[in-house]
């Protein structure tokens, strides 16, 4: 814990505003080493789409994916986690109400976390479903939320136990538009994991239910986490005035739920719902890139007119490169799909992969790494930013994930263009069967390998970042 | 850093209106935003502030539609209307082409609000 971790004369208490910020640091330290794994995954099932056999025996496709995708979500939860436990202190202007339960915590997520991989990768996930007793609360089977039921209670109660934690730091601090807006975000994402809990037997209403945690988590409450964790941000690295940073954050918080609320009506368009939902959908989840789009100009505005030039040069290019990816990510490549009568022959393909990767990327993974960045150098005690070198090995890094993950885009929306050609659009008979339509994207799925093998190459090098400044940083 | 306090605000006010018609004509009123970008090259001053922006919206924005819109053609004459790769390599090009020239504009209007040229 905090406190007095001094090497070499220097006190972590030199670098943070309250001490009890060092909560974060293993949450970002864990969120980092679920990404590695992740990223490993997605190479592994990447291989899979073309040597169909790879590990077959081992890691059969299916766990592959599942592994890729729940580490994706448990990484991004500890980073949100990590990033609340550093800036709510901070913008509470007090210490965090329980460091020791955020440890806590941290313990049972992780081991929660661990344990339910492990079981993915160990066992048959039909034997693991009899083991965790999923026949008495029956919630497992659908992607994403694969989950034990035994684990989804772990996620509430930790859920309920950081909140706790959060809001009475909150509670007992000064209330800033950024905290409210961070715990509204978090509150929202524990409150519609609760539909996870809800599996009904029809297969429609189980969908319908299944995406007010999937899409009013990333397309509705986790912006205001990521809008939240922004602003903060740019007010440390610009200097500019909290009130002009604070009204940028209502009108993308306001855009964002206006747009996104009723964007869910784009899930809905062929669940067996009534028509008008293709009209609402269309029109709403149209609107989706605007909050994304205003980002961009907050962001670039906020850094043009900077008052300060902060030393941490990594963090300000983390803070322009996730508003830029967001808005192609989530905004652009979300809209080439969204409307009604090109999702009648898109939805499901590879176009929808592309888009949730670059989503995913520029709006979550890029937003945790900016508080990383901005973060690390504090809870590491080596100061403001790290060292020059430091900073040149970690934007070598940004630049290698984000120019791979824009080819990886690419090529998945080449290959998703393709499929929808070669499938979906033949009538009479003529389309191709599934498998045999994979066959034809073979070269795409060749050169999305080639790209993510980059990515992991940029992953690697972002992380040797850290062992640049090892002997400066004050062990804790 | 900002050199806001430098220029005239009207300057200011009018370049920003320029560089907002420039995103406008990327994105919700192609063609209809550019008329109006043309019809400003009459009455704006050639060695104001607001002209160095009203060249670069219609410099920006000639160049786009050459990118954006004669490539494609020369992409769907050169490939065939019927080939799926033609439309694999055109809505992949125009999709992220499209994306860069809005991040431009986007650039340009900052850049306006703040009293500087793109290159400071």
């Amino acid at each position: 814990m905090a406190g007095h971790q001094t090497l070499k004369g220097k006190d972590i208490m030199d670098t943070l505003k309250f001490k009890s910020q060092i909560v974060a640091k293993p949450y970002f330290i864990f969120a980092l080493m679920l990404f590695v794994g992740q990223i490993l995954f997605g190479l592994v099932m990447g291989l899979q789409y073309v040597v169909g056999d790879f590990l077959g025996g081992t890691v059969p496709f299916n766990v592959a994916r599942m592994v890729h995708t729940n580490l994706l979500i448990v990484w991004l939860l500890f980073g949100f986690m990590g990033a609340a436990y550093f800036l709510v202190p901070e913008e509470a202007e007090t210490e965090l109400y329980s460091p020791k339960l955020a440890i806590v915590l941290f313990w049972v997520f992780a081991a929660a976390g661990t344990l339910t991989i492990l079981g993915y990768l160990l066992v048959p996930y039909s034997t693991l479903a009899e083991i965790t007793g999923n026949e008495y609360f029956p919630t497992m089977g659908r992607e994403f939320l694969e989950q034990p039921t035994i684990t989804k209670v772990g996620i509430v109660i930790v859920c309920l136990g950081f909140l706790f934690n959060i809001g009475m730091t909150i509670l007992r601090g000064r209330k800033t538009v950024i905290n409210m807006v961070l715990i509204t975000g978090l509150i929202g994402l524990a409150v519609f994991f609760l539909f996870s809990f809800y599996n009904p037997a029809n297969i429609a209403l189980d969908k319908l239910f299944w995406w007010f945690v999937v899409h009013l988590w990333v397309e509705g409450v986790w912006e205001l986490i990521m809008g939240a964790i922004l602003a903060f941000i740019l007010i440390k690295i610009t200097g500019v005035d909290r009130e002009i940073i604070e009204k940028w954050l209502y009108v993308i918080i306001a855009m964002a739920l206006i747009s996104g609320i009723l964007g869910t009506g784009h899930h809905f368009f062929w669940l067996a719902t009534p028509g008008y939902w293709q009209w609402i959908g269309s029109v709403f989840s149209a609107l989706e890139p605007l909050p994304f789009f205003a980002m961009v100009l907050y962001a670039f505005n906020m850094v043009n007119n900077r008052r300060r030039d902060h030393p941490n040069k990594a963090a300000t290019l983390w803070a322009l490169g996730t508003s830029v990816m967001a808005f192609l990510g989530a905004g652009v490549w979300g809209f080439l799909h969204t409307l009604a009568p090109v999702n009648f022959y898109t939805h499901g393909t590879q176009i929808t992969a592309a888009h949730g990767h670059m989503a995913f990327y520029g709006a979550y993974v890029m937003i945790v790494l900016t508080i990383i960045s901005y973060a690390m150098p504090k809870l590491r005690g080596i100061g403001e930013a790290s060292s020059k070198k430091a900073q040149v090995v970690e934007m070598w890094g940004f630049w290698l994930m984000t120019v791979a993950m824009v080819f990886i885009t690419l090529f998945l929306t080449g290959a998703g263009i393709l499929q929808v050609w070669l499938q979906r659009l033949p009538e009479s008979g003529e389309a191709l069967s599934f498998m045999q339509t994979q066959d034809e994207l073979a070269i795409f799925y060749w050169a999305r390998e080639f790209a993510g093998v980059i990515f992991m190459i940029g992953l690697l090098t972002y992380l040797a970042n850290f062992l640049v400044d090892k002997k400066e940083a004050v062990k804790s | 850093m900002s050199i806001y306090k430098e220029q005239n605000p009207q300057e200011i006010k009018k370049a920003s209106n320029i560089a907002l018609l420039s995103l406008l004509n990327l994105t919700f009123l192609p063609g209809i935003a550019f008329i109006v970008l043309m019809l400003r090259l009459k009455q704006t001053s050639k060695t104001s502030f607001s002209y160095y922006h009203l060249l670069v919206a219609i410099k920006l924005n000639l160049f786009a539609a050459t990118a954006l819109i004669l490539v494609s053609i020369l992409m769907i004459f050169l490939g065939g209307f019927y080939s799926a790769w033609t439309w694999v390599f055109v809505i992949t090009y125009f999709v992220l082409g499209h994306s860069i020239f809005i991040t431009f504009a986007v650039w340009a209007l900052i850049r306006s609000w703040s009293g500087n040229k793109i290159k400071s």
